[in-house]
């Protein structure tokens, strides 16, 4: 029998290892094959490599595998297996989406599916815990909101995927919020295997070797195979670890993002069919809110309001937002502790 | 730009963020005070009061998220005086 330290191992490192000695073929391969998108916020217009993400995702499906092969109760192989099969679910979604765009109502009904390995297996517990309350029975309505936990925050990554580096460092941040959060919920006794940690060690080996390359200035780009990919297994460990509430306070910038991009252009609209960009460049290749009325409002939007800012500095600034939503989240974790004990 | 540097332009956002949670732990604390309402011993009636605490429960949920999206939305209006030159981008 593996100990339950050397699969934590195992699941961090495989897919760490695995995207930091094939990212930069892929990145060589995609520019060979011109599979490449201009950095539109640098004055040099530089090419760079796209779908970077379809590695993020075989990355977490070979981690997924082997976590499947060294864990020993048949019970855990399964809701790994579980896990796996959503993200790639998600995943060949995004990947669809890169070669062929969808529409921006098809791409969240085709991710109502991805719950569906979840759902039938039954591999979840309908008490989310709630501060002050605790375990709140809810049958019925939490399998009626079960199609959702894939698809919303799917598609909340997917929105704040706009600049070099900023799905990989605020989701890393919303993984790292989880793993303290479930610590002080559930123990942190790491003798015992916690497959909430297999799941958050896969998606944050992956995500900390794709940062690498995609950080500013970014060498690659995710695409949606990537967003999607971390936005499922985002909400997939949600489910699977009982930690929802968590998760949705940890992803409190990523909620207003779709918030504002949702009234601004009142509705679903695709990315590349908005009348207006939600920012502009200055002359000296700062960022600013697009001032067009008809310009989605985002996040960024929201960043830009006290002036222009560097792509870099953009990004910091998700990131401060973040690690207070994660501050937050782990608060939220301390309240139902002493709320369940 | 560093850090503490970016940190004076968010307040506002963060000010938000702190609310929203703030205004979370209040619907949390209202939902534990449905949650002790005395179940009857008939069984019909106590199906109609645990139905109602859960519906109650969601309208609470549902005021939160509306207030939170109404003032992300009260947030976002961009002061439209600044006119820089621009180059439209993503």
């Amino acid at each position: 029998m593996v100990s339950a330290i050397v699969i934590y191992i195992t699941a961090f490192f495989v897919p760490l290892l695995l995207s930091l000695v094939v990212l930069p073929f892929h990145i060589r391969f995609m520019k060979k094959k011109k599979i490449v998108g201009t950095d539109i916020h640098k004055e040099s217009q530089p090419k760079v490599a796209e779908m970077g993400g379809i590695i993020i995702l075989l990355t977490m499906i070979i981690g997924s595998v082997i976590a499947i092969f060294i864990v020993s109760n048949p019970s855990d192989k399964l809701t790994i297996g579980i896990f796996c099969i959503t993200i790639t679910i998600a995943g060949i979604i995004g990947l669809i989406d890169d070669f062929k765009p969808l529409s921006a109502i098809i791409k969240p009904i085709l991710l109502l599916f991805a719950s569906i390995p979840i759902i039938v297996s039954k591999r979840y517990i309908s008490e989310p815990m709630l501060p002050f309350v605790g375990k709140m029975r809810l049958n019925i309505v939490y399998l009626a909101l079960l199609p959702f936990v894939v698809s919303i925050p799917a598609n909340a990554v997917n929105m704040l995927d706009v600049f070099n580096g900023s799905m990989a460092t605020t989701s890393m941040l919303v993984l790292v919020a989880i793993a303290i959060a479930s610590g002080l919920i559930f123990g942190f006794n790491f003798t015992e295997l916690n497959l909430t940690y297999v799941f958050l060690l896969i998606t944050l080996g992956a995500l900390l070797a794709f940062w690498f390359f995609n950080r500013y200035p970014a060498k690659v780009f995710a695409g949606d195979t990537g967003s999607l990919t971390i936005g499922a297994a985002i909400g997939t460990i949600a489910v699977l670890g009982q930690l929802e509430i968590v998760v949705i306070i940890a992803m409190i910038p990523f909620i207003m993002n779709a918030f504002g991009t949702l009234s601004s252009v009142k509705g679903l609209v695709e990315r590349r069919k908005m009348p207006a960009r939600p920012t502009s460049m200055t002359e000296d290749w700062k960022l600013q809110a697009n001032p067009d009325p008809k310009a989605p409002i985002t996040l960024v939007g929201i960043v830009l309001q006290k002036g222009p800012l560097r792509e870099d500095d953009v990004v910091k600034s998700f990131n401060i937002l973040t690690i207070l939503s994660c501050i937050l989240a782990i608060v939220t974790a301390v309240l139902i502790k002493v709320t369940i004990k | 730009m560093k850090y503490y540097k970016i940190a004076p332009r968010l307040t506002r956002i963060l000010g938000l963020e702190i609310f929203v949670f703030v205004s979370f732990l209040a619907i949390c604390a209202l939902i534990n005070l449905i949650a002790g309402i005395q179940n009857d011993s008939t069984t019909f009636w106590n199906f109609i009061i645990g139905a109602g605490k859960v519906v109650l429960s969601f309208i609470l949920v549902g005021i939160w998220l509306s207030f939170w999206y109404y003032l992300t939305k009260k947030l976002i209006k961009v002061k439209k005086e600044e006119n820089l030159p621009v180059k439209t981008t993503d």
